[in-house]
């Protein structure tokens, strides 16, 4: 609580900290300074020594002020704190406290009647009325909170209202009941609803108005009208709905179509020329590779890998084309793998043979037709590419085994020459062993007559032939030249 | 945050009864930060001369020294370039039963005895230990120069 002290107090009262006169004065036991207890240990809590003369300081040190100086303070002249509000009431600082708590009016206090939460000034606890205060109505002795009872007078179903039609008094809740019997009340024509401007009170309707309102003459007319129309806008409310909900299948369709346009991608087409994909070449070539010659294989590989180029890079450019010819071809026909045959030839082909119109596309499909499986259009499109895909890759490992194959008849047939060149070269040893032998013969003869020729061919091939012998043990390889050249 | 009345009556007292030589006033729009004015002392080569200063009351005054920094430039060891001062007081020395007065009197003690043992500014510092009389001449100079005003 900030005291506001009526005099200027002796400085000698003052705490060197807080520069007021002391609250709970303590005083150090080592120094005998005296301040604020809350000052002090504020500042033991900063540093811990004496404000005044910086000797150490702790809260142990701390001891209540003497009583003189405790009374000194307690006593000096404050004014209340609600001073500004108007209590001009001054006491001793010890005193203040009480004043506060139960006398000055413009301290706050909780609503004296404990029904409201409101805090407010003493001085107007007396008058206050609590707007939770519990009251009853006068009028019908329902309870309610005095806030309410303002609102509720004016609604009360038992306080006393006049007609004002009639200036007959009665009570809120007669009131409805009185209004639709009351005689001099306004009331409209029956036949307003159908364009009967006429209003005046209850009495004079059937005496003066009804017989001759216009409307009243023909309101036959305007039930009927009225039923043909109610029946009308029902069937008008129903036809709606099934617009409505075709309205919506029709939305549900294209979205369906739209994302089935988007799942098919290029395989899309608008036009309606699906005769095609039935005839269509299959882009899959899987070629039974242990039934067909390796040159015919070759053949129709290079063939088939052209067109299914082709048909890959734009599947539909051929396909008006195709479609206009198919009736011409037999697409599927058993008879025209001979003509698949004979594809193998050149361009220069007879032309006749195909009617003439047939192009070199056109004979690489129904080539295909002949060894592969037809595209399968029952599956989806991820399937069809699976498939695909599958047939690629038999083909694949089909030309890796023809090619293996091919390697191994090349082998075999390498092999087999090779023993045959092994077999002539003996033959060929063997003939010239007797050549040789001739040979040898004969130089007996001749050299017995001394007839030594240096240049003679044969001479110089002589010395080879001078040990035959070792000849043989030499070529180990031509071991087995005698017994051929004895066969 | 409300100031705390001790803020305040300090300040009605430095504007009611200022220290001879010393003017503080508070900032209109902060009342915790002073323009200040010390007239150099009779006696030290600061005479005659009025320096200006600012001066901070952080929150936790006054357990906290103020922050005080000189804004007129003056040749003194234990006060810097940028104004700031050496003095124990406003450090590790602070007391909360010091005030405003009292700091504003120590630094106005602080320029009659100038302190080199404990410099701020070494090269003034070495100045007047090595050449006082020229070393005040100089201060002289700068007091006329920048703190006659």
């Amino acid at each position: 609580m900030l005291f506001n002290y009526v005099a200027e107090p002796n400085s000698n009262l003052l705490c060197c900290i807080c520069r007021m006169p002391f609250i709970e004065p303590a005083t150090t036991r080592t120094c005998s300074h005296t301040f604020c207890r809350d000052c002090i240990v504020e500042a033991i809590g900063h540093a811990r020594q004496c404000p005044v003369d910086r000797s150490p300081l702790s809260a142990e040190d701390l001891v209540p002020a003497n009583s003189i100086i405790r009374s000194l303070v307690d006593e000096l002249i404050v004014e209340c704190i609600h001073r500004a509000s108007g209590c001009p009431h001054t006491c001793q600082r010890q005193l203040l406290t009480a004043h506060i708590m139960d006398v000055c009016p413009f301290s706050s206090v909780a609503c004296p009647k404990g029904e409201c939460d409101q805090i407010l000034a003493r001085i107007d606890a007396k008058s206050h009325r609590c707007p939770h205060t519990r009251v009853s109505c006068e009028l019908c002795g329902v309870k309610m909170q005095l806030d309410d009872l303002k609102n509720h007078i004016r609604e009360c179903t038992d306080s006393i209202v006049t007609c004002e039609y009639c200036s007959f008094e009665l009570s809120r809740s007669e009131l409805p009941a009185h209004n639709t019997s009351c005689p001099e009340a306004i009331i409209p024509c029956p036949q307003g609803s159908n364009g009967c401007g006429w209003t005046g009170p209850r009495t004079t309707l059937a005496s003066l108005h009804t017989p001759f309102c216009p409307y009243e003459a023909i309101k036959g007319f305007f039930a009927a009208n009225a039923t043909k129309l109610e029946r009308i806008t029902e069937e008008n409310l129903m036809l709606r709905h099934k617009v409505d909900i075709l309205e919506s299948h029709l939305q549900n369709t294209k979205r369906e179509l739209q994302s089935a346009k988007t799942a098919l991608g290029p395989w899309f087409r608008p036009d309606g020329v699906y005769a095609y994909s039935s005839s269509r070449p299959s882009t899959s070539s899987d070629l039974a590779p242990d039934l067909q010659p390796a040159s015919a294989s070759t053949s129709a590989g290079r063939f088939s890998s052209g067109s299914d180029a082709a048909a890959l890079l734009s599947p539909f450019d051929h396909a008006p084309l195709q479609d206009a010819l198919a009736a011409y071809f037999p697409s599927n026909d058993p008879a025209y793998p001979a003509l698949a045959r004979r594809q193998t030839l050149p361009s220069g082909w007879d032309p006749a043979f195909g009617g003439g119109a047939n192009n070199n596309n056109a004979r690489a499909s129904t080539q295909h037709t002949q060894t592969v499986a037809p595209l399968n259009l029952s599956t989806t499109l991820e399937g069809a590419l699976v498939g695909v895909r599958e047939s690629v890759v038999a083909l694949s490992g089909a030309v890796d085994s023809l090619g293996r194959r091919n390697d191994i008849a090349l082998t075999n047939e390498a092999l087999r020459l090779n023993e045959e060149v092994m077999s002539l070269r003996a033959n060929m040893h063997g003939l010239r062993m007797q050549v040789h032998t001739i040979m040898m013969d004969r130089n007996a003869q001749v050299t017995g007559r001394g007839g030594e020729n240096p240049n003679n061919n044969i001479d110089g091939a002589w010395p080879m032939a001078m040990h035959p012998p070792r000849f043989y043990n030499y070529n180990p390889q031509a071991a087995g030249a005698p017994s051929i050249t004895k066969l | 945050m409300a100031l705390p009345k001790r803020i305040i009556k300090e300040t009605e007292r430095l504007v009611a009864d200022p220290a001879p030589g010393i003017t503080a006033a508070p900032h209109e729009d902060n009342l915790r930060y002073f323009d200040v004015t010390i007239q150099g002392p009779d006696g030290s080569p600061f005479q005659q001369g009025i320096f200006k200063l600012e001066l901070f009351l952080p929150e936790e005054y006054p357990m906290a020294p103020p922050k005080v920094r000189f804004l007129t430039k003056i040749y003194h060891p234990n006060i810097d370039k940028l104004g700031r001062i050496c003095l124990d007081i406003l450090k590790d020395k602070w007391s909360p039963a010091l005030q405003i007065r009292t700091v504003l009197l120590s630094v106005q003690a602080l320029l009659s005895a100038p302190n080199p043992d404990d410099p701020l500014a070494p090269d003034v510092a070495k100045h007047y230990k090595e050449d006082e009389k020229g070393a005040m001449g100089v201060s002289r100079e700068w007091t006329a120069l920048y703190a006659s005003g």
